[in-house]
């Protein structure tokens, strides 16, 4: 399969210099027993957004569809079983935090007998007037006779991801580390903290989830001192590797500070080699658990972005605006043809410009907020987008079943944000 | 988890080289063939168990074994200190708080 949606490469390449992905390295890796290809730097989830992909999952009860709405740890759909043998299954990965590489095997973890065709999926649409909300499996298992039947078939349609059933040969270590400072989070707070620190002779731990250094400057195309972002954080983080060379600082990626324990002991796991492959090498480390006393602890954990409530906002093609931002300039991936930005604040206008610079159509920027000219907002109106201002999208269609977001129901609001009035329906694909 | 600062190795260590032995100043009666059942079942049993500033035996069981004491917050788990058996300046301040605890009722 192409990937459909890849910024093409020679369009504007300048634009996206912040990019962290290498076309020159295509990447094979297979989702629900499919080949795809992805290129070195890709998750999971932007090399199935790249390749056109909607559904990664189902809903636990009703099996609904359900696509990427985030580009990180926050993700509540794309879950999936990772895992070439049995030895090395691993379920519950989120595909926005798994790089991919070679050969690697991934499944939906919900949604027998398959993500596209579902029986609970049928089966909640067909009788979703009789399903009560909170409605539970369980009300199957009268009569108690019949129980033993169906189980395995309820089993088999709800769950999500199963465990191995052979023992895992990977070795798994722990380590007590101290440090003066331990500062978790880098992304141009937590990479200044560290600067600061280290160059003041502390010994420090720097932590990040993520598979690079940079955080939320990872997903932006803005400039510091005139120059992208990546050169920041590059030269940042060169000068913090002689730093660590000198063994006074430890940098930690692909490591989730998991716990903020009594006097500022916290636990770290890192995860050593599970995006390079599906199995470490003899005597290598694949996960490795951190038991730090840290005399300081610098929190730089950024802010994640609250989902918009309205009808229907769990369908496929739904994101956050954050995300979409962040797989345009990070992964030069834009998942879908035309947009609506719904907002209530200046950072949904951004995703609408990258958008925009990306070649595909912004359809309009919803704003709850009255009418005014942020700086943001005069931006997107000069590049021809339209704003409409005291309105709300209040729910998103589908055409088909199974099919993705194909348009968008905007209603505009009172003065309280109370009551809406008059329906305006919009096409778009993704919202 | 704890960082308890040991008094006798005199370093901080973490809590899994400790054990607690529960309520700390806790006086067995001189004799207690004398004892009426309420008291001898009091110092058995009986224990304050406050919300706020509490004195405990510890023992650093897998570094020196010696027992001590420690004054912490049950509320913030913020450790005021920590004091040998002989330290006696915690004693005086116990028997002070009671007296007031007595003349006040349960104001303080
Ligand atoms: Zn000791």
């Amino acid at each position: 399969m192409k990937q459909i949606n890849r910024v093409r490469q020679n369009r504007s390449s300048k634009d996206f210099a912040c990019s962290r992905i290498d076309f020159s390295q295509p990447i094979h890796f297979s989702f629900n027993g499919k080949e795809y290809t992805g290129v070195l730097g890709d998750t999971i989830a932007s090399a199935l957004l790249a390749n056109g992909i909607d559904v990664v999952g189902r809903s636990f009860k009703y099996g609904r569809p359900r696509g990427i709405v985030t580009a990180g740890s926050d993700e509540p759909n794309a879950i999936l079983q990772l895992g070439n043998c049995e030895a090395t299954q691993v379920p519950n990965v989120r595909a926005t935090q798994q790089l991919i590489f070679e050969g690697l095997e991934c499944h939906s973890t919900s949604g027998w007998p398959s993500t596209r065709f579902h029986l609970m999926g049928i089966f909640g649409a067909l009788f979703a007037r009789f399903l009560p909300p909170g409605f539970y499996y369980k009300t199957f298992m009268a009569p108690a006779k019949w129980w033993k039947y169906y189980e395995k078939w309820i089993r088999k349609g709800a769950g999500l991801g199963r465990s191995p059933n052979r023992a895992d040969e990977d070795i798994y270590e722990v380590i007590n580390q101290h440090a003066d400072v331990l500062i978790v989070g880098a992304g141009a707070a937590g990479l200044s903290a560290a600067l600061g620190a280290s160059r003041m002779g502390a010994r420090v731990i720097l932590a990040d989830e993520q598979n690079e250094f940079g955080g939320s400057l990872l997903s932006s195309n803005i400039k510091i001192n005139d120059r992208c972002t990546r050169d920041w954080i590059d030269a940042v983080v060169a000068e913090l590797i002689n730093y660590e060379s000198q063994g006074q600082l430890l940098l930690l990626k692909h490591a989730t500070v998991n716990g903020y324990h009594d006097h500022n002991f916290l636990t770290i796991h890192e995860r050593c080699t599970d995006h390079l492959k599906d199995k470490a090498a003899q005597n290598e480390v694949r996960q490795r658990y951190h038991r730090v006393r840290a005399k300081q602890v610098i929190l730089a954990t950024g802010a994640l972005e609250r989902p918009l409530v309205f009808a229907n906002n769990d369908l496929p093609g739904c994101m956050l605006a954050s995300a979409i931002s962040t797989y345009i300039n990070r992964y030069q991936v834009i998942p879908g043809n035309t947009l609506v930005v719904m907002t209530a604040n200046d950072s949904g206008y951004i995703a609408a410009i990258d958008w925009h610079n990306a070649g595909r159509r912004v359809a309009a920027v919803v704003d709850t907020r009255k009418s005014h000219a942020s700086e943001l907002s005069k931006q997107v109106k000069a590049l021809g987008i339209t704003i409409i201002y005291q309105s709300a999208v209040i729910e998103a269609r589908r055409k088909r079943l199974n099919s993705r977001v194909c348009s968008a129901v905007i209603m505009s609001m009172d003065s309280t944000g109370d009551a809406v009035k008059g329906v305006k329906k919009l096409f778009c694909v993704t919202l | 988890m704890f960082l308890i600062h040991c008094p006798i190795c005199n370093e901080p260590r973490s809590e899994d080289e400790f054990h607690c032995a529960g309520e700390g100043h806790i006086q067995r009666p001189l004799d207690p063939m004398a004892t009426s059942d309420k008291e001898w079942g009091d110092y058995l049993f009986f224990r304050s168990n406050p919300r706020g500033t509490y004195r405990e035996l510890w023992q650093h069981t897998i570094g020196c074994r010696k027992y001590f004491y420690i004054k912490r917050n049950t509320e913030t788990y913020q450790i005021y200190k920590t004091y040998k058996l002989d330290d006696k300046s915690e004693r005086v301040a116990l028997d002070k708080e009671h007296s007031n605890k007595n003349k006040f009722g349960d104001l303080l």
